[in-house]
């Protein structure tokens, strides 16, 4: 029988070999490790468990877990100071966000998962359609005549109503 | 990002209009960007918040495609949002106005003012001379400068002194305003970039293509051939003008020649 999740060490395992332990508090907070640890019926006495994340990095995971420790500490876990504390841990740059989604949705982070889908959010606020491609690197995959149909078709949206303090 | 899967979109997307950061515009703006965009963009469960969220709870249950319905809502509303926006276009336009009619004024004084101050520069250096002479006829000199000296000072009808004293005035109280209003015109200028960028944020639109900074590289372009151009004629023209001289001295020199010959 396999010790409550809460009073085991887990070790998490990035792709290229670097090791973070956790406590198992703060493990609970991704369903991926919950629901894999409750599988886990190999319990090893010490109750340590091991869980491997390919194609996350150590520099990637090492953010994931300090996000985790945050969040899972429940004494500094308070509204305003975690929002501004959430704030500063976002701001990075697009290359590791698009990381840190891909490792929240493949941990399944609800928190991390939100987190960085609302700064992506943000990051499109506003932004006119070729200023989005360049912003996600996106490839203008519509022809010219589909570029002008899809134009057109959206066109109800600018009437010149663009000013937000309309809406 | 463009290779994120369809469900971390599909939540952004969600996340962005429940929490109010994305709205209508910025749906379609994704929309017009890439055709997986467009298809997750245009799904029902986001436009069916957006429609709640803008328009209230519909009084019968709306049956989807929600964008469409969102639209026809959105097109009933138009005419009270157009107005708004004719009336905050019509705002920021007499804003433009009023401000370029200042800067006219503003640039009007400059010119006047930088016109007085020369004036007042040219006849203070006038009265100058007319002092130094006078002072120069106390002391010994040779006949025909104290006579060029005396003419001079007799010339000046003025009272000397005074009148430099009131130009020195003018011309400090003329480099005052000067500055005052090239602070003022550059304070305009600025204000006038800015207006014009909020008209030009006003009035896009996806049906013509904005781009001025393509624009700007093409003047840019044309304007570089303009001067290769010159340049090329510039040299032309100098290679002609030396073979011409060249040509020239040699007809001479040939003329020479002939007359020598001819002589002997």
């Amino acid at each position: 029988m396999a010790s409550p999740s809460h009073t085991r060490t887990v070790t998490l395992k990035s792709c290229d070999d670097v090791e973070f332990v956790l406590d198992g508090s703060v493990a609970t907070l991704s369903q991926t490790l919950v629901s894999a640890m409750a599988e886990d019926s190999s319990s090893s006495d010490d109750g340590t468990f091991t869980w491997c994340v390919s194609n996350i990095t150590g520099e990637v995971l090492a953010k994931v877990v300090e996000f985790c420790n945050k969040h899972a500490d429940i004494s500094s876990s308070r509204g305003e100071d975690l929002k501004e504390w959430d704030k500063a841990f976002i701001s990075v740059e697009l290359d590791l966000l698009y990381d840190l989604i891909l490792a929240a949705d493949n941990l399944n982070i609800e928190s991390l998962l939100d987190l960085t889908a609302q700064r992506v959010a943000d990051e499109i606020k506003g932004k006119m359609p070729h200023e989005i491609r360049m912003l996600f690197n996106i490839e203008k995959d519509f022809t010219d005549e589909e570029e002008r149909e899809i134009r057109r078709e959206h066109a109800w949206a600018y009437g010149g109503e663009s000013l937000k303090s309309f809406l | 990002m463009s290779m994120l899967p369809d469900e971390i979109w599909r939540e952004i997307m969600a996340i962005g209009v429940g929490r109010s950061i994305l709205n209508y515009r910025d749906l379609c703006c994704l929309s017009i960007s890439c055709r997986r965009l467009n298809r997750i963009s245009s799904e029902d469960p986001i436009w069916s918040n957006l429609l709640f969220r803008d328009f209230g709870s519909p009084t019968s249950i709306p049956n989807p495609p929600f964008k469409a319905l969102y639209k026809t809502r959105f097109e009933r509303d138009r005419s009270k949002k157009l107005l708004a926006w004719r009336r905050s276009v019509l705002i920021v336009e007499s804003q433009i106005a009023v401000c370029s009619k200042d800067l006219e004024r503003l640039q009007l004084l400059l010119s006047n003012e930088s016109k007085r101050l020369n004036t007042a520069v040219t006849e203070l250096k006038e009265l100058e001379t007319v002092r130094r002479a006078s002072v120069a006829l106390n002391v010994w000199q040779p006949q025909i400068v104290r006579g060029c000296q005396k003419q001079l000072v007799e010339q000046c009808k003025v009272p000397v002194e005074s009148r430099i004293r009131d130009l020195k005035m003018e011309i400090r109280l003329c480099r005052q305003q000067i500055d005052m209003s090239s602070k003022a015109c550059n304070n305009k200028k600025r204000f006038l970039q800015e207006r014009k960028e909020a008209l030009a944020a006003l009035k896009y639109h996806p049906l013509q293509p904005c781009q001025p900074e393509m624009k700007g590289n093409n003047g840019e372009l044309k304007r570089k051939k303009k001067k290769k151009k010159q340049k090329i004629c510039d040299d032309c023209k100098l290679f002609i003008s030396t073979a011409l001289t060249i040509l020239s001295c040699l007809l001479s020199y040939l003329y020479f020649i002939c007359n020598f010959i001819f002589e002997r």
